[in-house]
């Protein structure tokens, strides 16, 4: 594979496929026919009844193309979201003429050529606000649910479905930050290319409208009864449906095939508010942070941004913020032209990045910008913009922005370069040396309470607890450890996260005026699950007029993020995402990336999982009950910084993190399972640019079924390496948590690495007996057949 | 005001207090007792906000019978100001509905 670590070398990504489902149609250019025509396709709403709510109308798939879809049998098991999806991606396949070769076949020489790639260098990234939650909907009972739609909730199941669907075995991943997440999954995914994870990778996003989440919209009073005008006299939005992909690709490729280009994503910013889990900062603070970050990421100016898609809701918070926001980057009077898209086919949440992205390049390549539907006229705090009103206007931007925010304050920004075919190069410096990437700081929290510098020691994995902080077997109580950083109702997860990320900020030696600046990535394959049931329960139990409107904010499991970020103040680069097991490495894998190529210099990642009878259910579901492991609950972070912004401030540094890989869609006991695990593990070292008889010791996050953890344990030991080094799960100590478990044994990576040796911090290993701990190799397994592995090692001098 | 409409106020009151703020809002931090009938409940006081004021219309609406969904934003925050002005709406809209 290419090795983008060492040169700096990162390479440039063409958008070469689109495809897009929603309320305007379900290809793009039939969408852009109708925008042309100043068309909207929000209507009345005939998916559930809107008997005493605020709003009937929405923008629902037309019927036909609805049930086009549903007919389709081969995706009939899964949950709506990620049919939409793979509906979605299909059309953007179709569209870029990429064709998928599966990895095993190389030999066969049926599809070599050009148009072909295989399927592990290709991978995909969903962003989805409210996952599988038709699957709970149907069901309308949380004391009574089934194990077949149960199955079909978690979020990282959309993502897993879509990829499973097109044969996908590169990096997968589902990124749940609500209405920003599939601008973050297109932003990642552009990521795994410049970075040499994969050639191509599908992103997008999808959301099905849900009656609770309408519900929710509802009790927030955020719905408009009539047709939602962004920037204009009407004040309020209205929920749209639908799913958007795009096939990015990596340009120099792209250009060798003839592929048609729609542009060049150039880069993209995150951010968070830091303010509040619904409303957006009032001077759009975040969107402005993410904007900017996006332009010096990018290496673009200002100036040469033409054209502005904007998140522009319609409602009285949204809008007026943005703006303020933008005024910041582009001076008080902005002259560059800006529209909002949602009132063509309304607010798609975790999909309307993707859809608005989409729409907008299919409209540049017919010589057109998206219009503002409605607008007639700026309300207050939207004058002084040059806002696009009704009719689309000819114009061929060199640049543009894409923008969307979210609940829980996350933000995303996407540049793209969108003329010339994206053949000439933009301003990245693409040859600058690749910084690396040290662990600085450890925090954790669990059933044993709270420490910090290690895990080990707290897992009870330890031969003595003699520098124990663990305060016992009570749960962890915020509360109690920082009341200033607790607030009435905070949930469990968000209480763990907190205190697992002060302990690791204060195990890393951070102080607090350095945490607005850096980032802060975060995984969780589930949220809070017990505030997700009480939403549910009041929709479900006392109707949807009565949706709590205090728990409707914590269905989007970016929450944990989004509070933690509040608590702390963390408003740099931030992003929650899911991916059934692999939270750790991969939040690693991915503020390791960004250290490396220079955008971050610290960032801090943490994982966490929640016990409630929801979650119980969704175990039992996921076939979890028959790990050998006890279930879990809790959260651990560390901080990751450059090795010189480690040294310059003169922290302790545990350890290096060498290399990463990743694989998705490994069947158990399978050949093709087998290459995929190994593909993984190969990856990580060949970036660590080390062997197998280098590694010390693995540690191995097994979900633990019948027959899986012998089985990974068989093929990491037949991986040419002899003696083979020995192979432990901590899960056996610590019981298993979806999310919380890789951080926890990356963590136990950095810790042994550090001690330098087994004796003293992990119980009876007679192999390591007086053997120096130089490099150790973690590897994680997903729910779904995902493989992910990070190579902790010694700083290499 | 006559005597029986007094009692019905506080009454309300105390089913402001209890049922529609400390249980529905799980304030695990204060006692009806603490919450007197003027004391501010957003932004300062209490430190309600945005979020849990919807949740304090929709508990009006499921514990009361009382819609204020029809009250303009400006005015309907000078009805939930305390305790004392949410007890006052509630009655108001009670004898409006009776008559």
């Amino acid at each position: 594979m290419a090795n983008a670590k060492h040169t700096g070398h990162t390479h440039r990504v063409a958008v070469t496929g689109l495809g897009v489902l929603c309320a305007l149609g379900n290809n793009p250019e039939a969408v852009f026919t109708r925008m042309l025509n100043t068309d909207t396709g929000i209507r009345a709403l005939t998916r559930f009844p809107s008997d005493n709510l605020q709003c009937s109308i929405a923008g629902e798939l037309e019927r036909e193309q609805l049930a086009a879809l549903m007919s389709d049998e081969a995706t009939a098991s899964m949950d709506s979201c990620a049919r939409y999806a793979i509906a979605a991606a299909r059309q953007a396949l179709g569209d870029s003429g990429l064709v998928i070769q599966s990895f095993n076949r190389n030999d066969d020489g049926l599809e070599s050529g050009y148009q072909s790639m295989t399927s592990d260098r290709i991978g995909l990234a969903l962003g989805t606000c409210n996952g599988g939650i038709l699957s709970l909907e149907k069901q309308w009972d949380l004391t009574a649910l089934d194990d077949a739609n149960t199955a079909n909730y978690p979020f990282y199941q959309q993502g897993d479905d879509a990829a499973h669907a097109l044969g996908l075995n590169g990096p997968v991943i589902t990124i749940n930050t609500a209405c920003a997440a599939s601008g973050n999954a297109i932003g990642y995914a552009s990521d795994m290319i410049r970075w040499g994870m994969a050639d191509a990778m599908l992103a997008g996003g999808s959301d099905p409208l849900s009656h609770s989440v309408f519900a929710g919209f509802n009790v927030l009073r955020a719905l408009n009864p009539l047709p939602s005008s962004p920037f204009g006299s009407r004040y309020g939005l209205n929920l749209g449906e639908g799913a958007a992909f795009v096939v990015l690709e990596r340009l120099d490729k792209a250009l060798q095939r003839g592929a048609r280009i729609y542009g060049e994503l150039c880069s993209y910013g995150l951010s968070n508010d830091a303010y509040h889990e619904t409303a957006p900062h009032p001077e759009g603070a975040g969107i402005q942070r993410a904007v900017e970050m996006a332009l010096n990421r990018a290496g673009v100016p200002r100036e040469r941004i033409q054209y502005i898609n904007a998140h522009g809701t319609g409602t009285m918070a949204n809008d007026q913020a943005e703006l303020s926001g933008l005024r910041k980057v582009f001076g008080d009077t902005i002259t560059v032209p800006i529209s909002s898209s949602k009132a063509y086919f309304g607010h798609n949440l975790g999909a309307a990045a993707a859809v608005e992205l989409v729409t907008s390049l299919y409209a540049i390549k017919q010589g057109f910008v998206p219009g503002t539907l409605h607008y007639d006229g700026p309300r207050d705090g939207c004058g002084n913009v040059n806002i696009i009103g009704e009719e689309m206007p000819r114009l061929n931007p060199q640049y543009m922005l894409s923008n969307n925010a979210a609940f829980g304050g996350h933000n995303v920004s996407l540049v793209l370069r969108t003329d010339s075919c994206g053949t000439e190069p933009h301003c990245q410096s693409s040859s600058k040396q690749s910084a690396r990437v040290v662990i600085t700081g450890i925090g954790a929290v669990g059933d044993w309470g709270i420490g910090q510098g290690g895990v080990l020691h707290l897992i009870g994995g330890s031969s003595s607890a003699e520098d124990s902080d663990a305060g016992g077997k009570a749960p962890f109580s915020l509360k109690e450890y920082d009341k200033s950083k607790y607030e009435r109702r905070m949930n469990k997860i968000a209480q763990y996260t907190i205190g697992a990320a002060l302990a690791a900020i204060e195990n890393a030696g951070l102080t607090e005026s350095a945490l607005a600046d850096i980032g802060f990535i975060y995984g969780t394959s589930r949220g809070s699950t017990e505030s997700i049931s009480r939403f549910l329960g009041s929709v479900f139990e006392k109707g949807p007029e009565y949706a709590s409107s205090i728990y409707f904010p914590h269905t989007v499991i970016n929450s944990i993020a989004g509070k933690t970020a509040e608590k702390l103040q963390l408003r740099g680069f931030n992003s929650s995402l899911s991916t059934g097991g692999n939270e750790g490495i991969t939040a690693a894998l991915y503020a390791a990336g960004m250290i490396r190529e220079g955008s971050l210099s610290v960032c801090l990642i943490g994982a966490g999982d929640e016990r409630s009878e929801l979650s119980d259910r969704i175990d039992q579901a996921k076939g979890l009950h028959a790990s050998r492991y006890a279930m879990t609950e809790g959260s651990a972070c560390m901080a990751l910084a450059s090795l010189d912004q480690a040294l310059s401030s003169g922290a302790k540094i545990y350890a290096e993190l060498l290399g990463f890989g990743t694989a998705f869609g490994a069947a158990q006991h399978t050949t093709d399972g087998d290459v995929l695990l190994c593909a993984a593990i190969a990856e990580a070292l060949i970036q660590a640019e080390i062997g197998m008889h280098d590694i010390n010791l693995v540690l191995l996050n097994s979900v633990g079924r019948a027959g899986e953890t012998e089985w990974e344990i068989e093929v990491i030991s037949h991986m040419g390496s002899q003696p083979v080094p020995p192979i432990i799960c901590l899960n056996e100590a610590s019981g298993y948590g979806e999310s919380f478990s890789s951080m926890l044994h990356l963590a136990a990576a950095a810790e042994l690495v550090h001690h330098g040796a087994a004796c003293g911090i992990l119980r009876q290993q007679p192999l390591l007996e007086g053997m120096r701990i130089r490099n150790v190799l973690t590897v994680s397994s997903s729910v779904n057949g995902s493989y992910s592995a990070a190579v902790v090692g010694e700083r290499r001098e | 005001m006559s005597t029986s409409q007094r009692l019905e106020l506080d009454e309300i009151k105390s089913i402001v207090k209890q049922s529609l703020l400390i249980d529905r809002l799980e304030l695990e931090d204060i006692s009806a007792e603490e919450i007197t009938d003027d004391m501010i409940l957003f932004g300062d006081g209490l430190g309600l906000d945005s979020v849990e004021a919807f949740e304090v219309m929709v508990g009006m609406e499921e514990l009361f019978g009382v819609m204020v969904e029809d009250i303009p934003a400006e005015e309907l925050k000078l009805h939930l100001k305390n305790v004392q002005s949410i007890a006052e709406l509630i009655l108001l809209k009670h004898t409006k509905g009776m008559d």
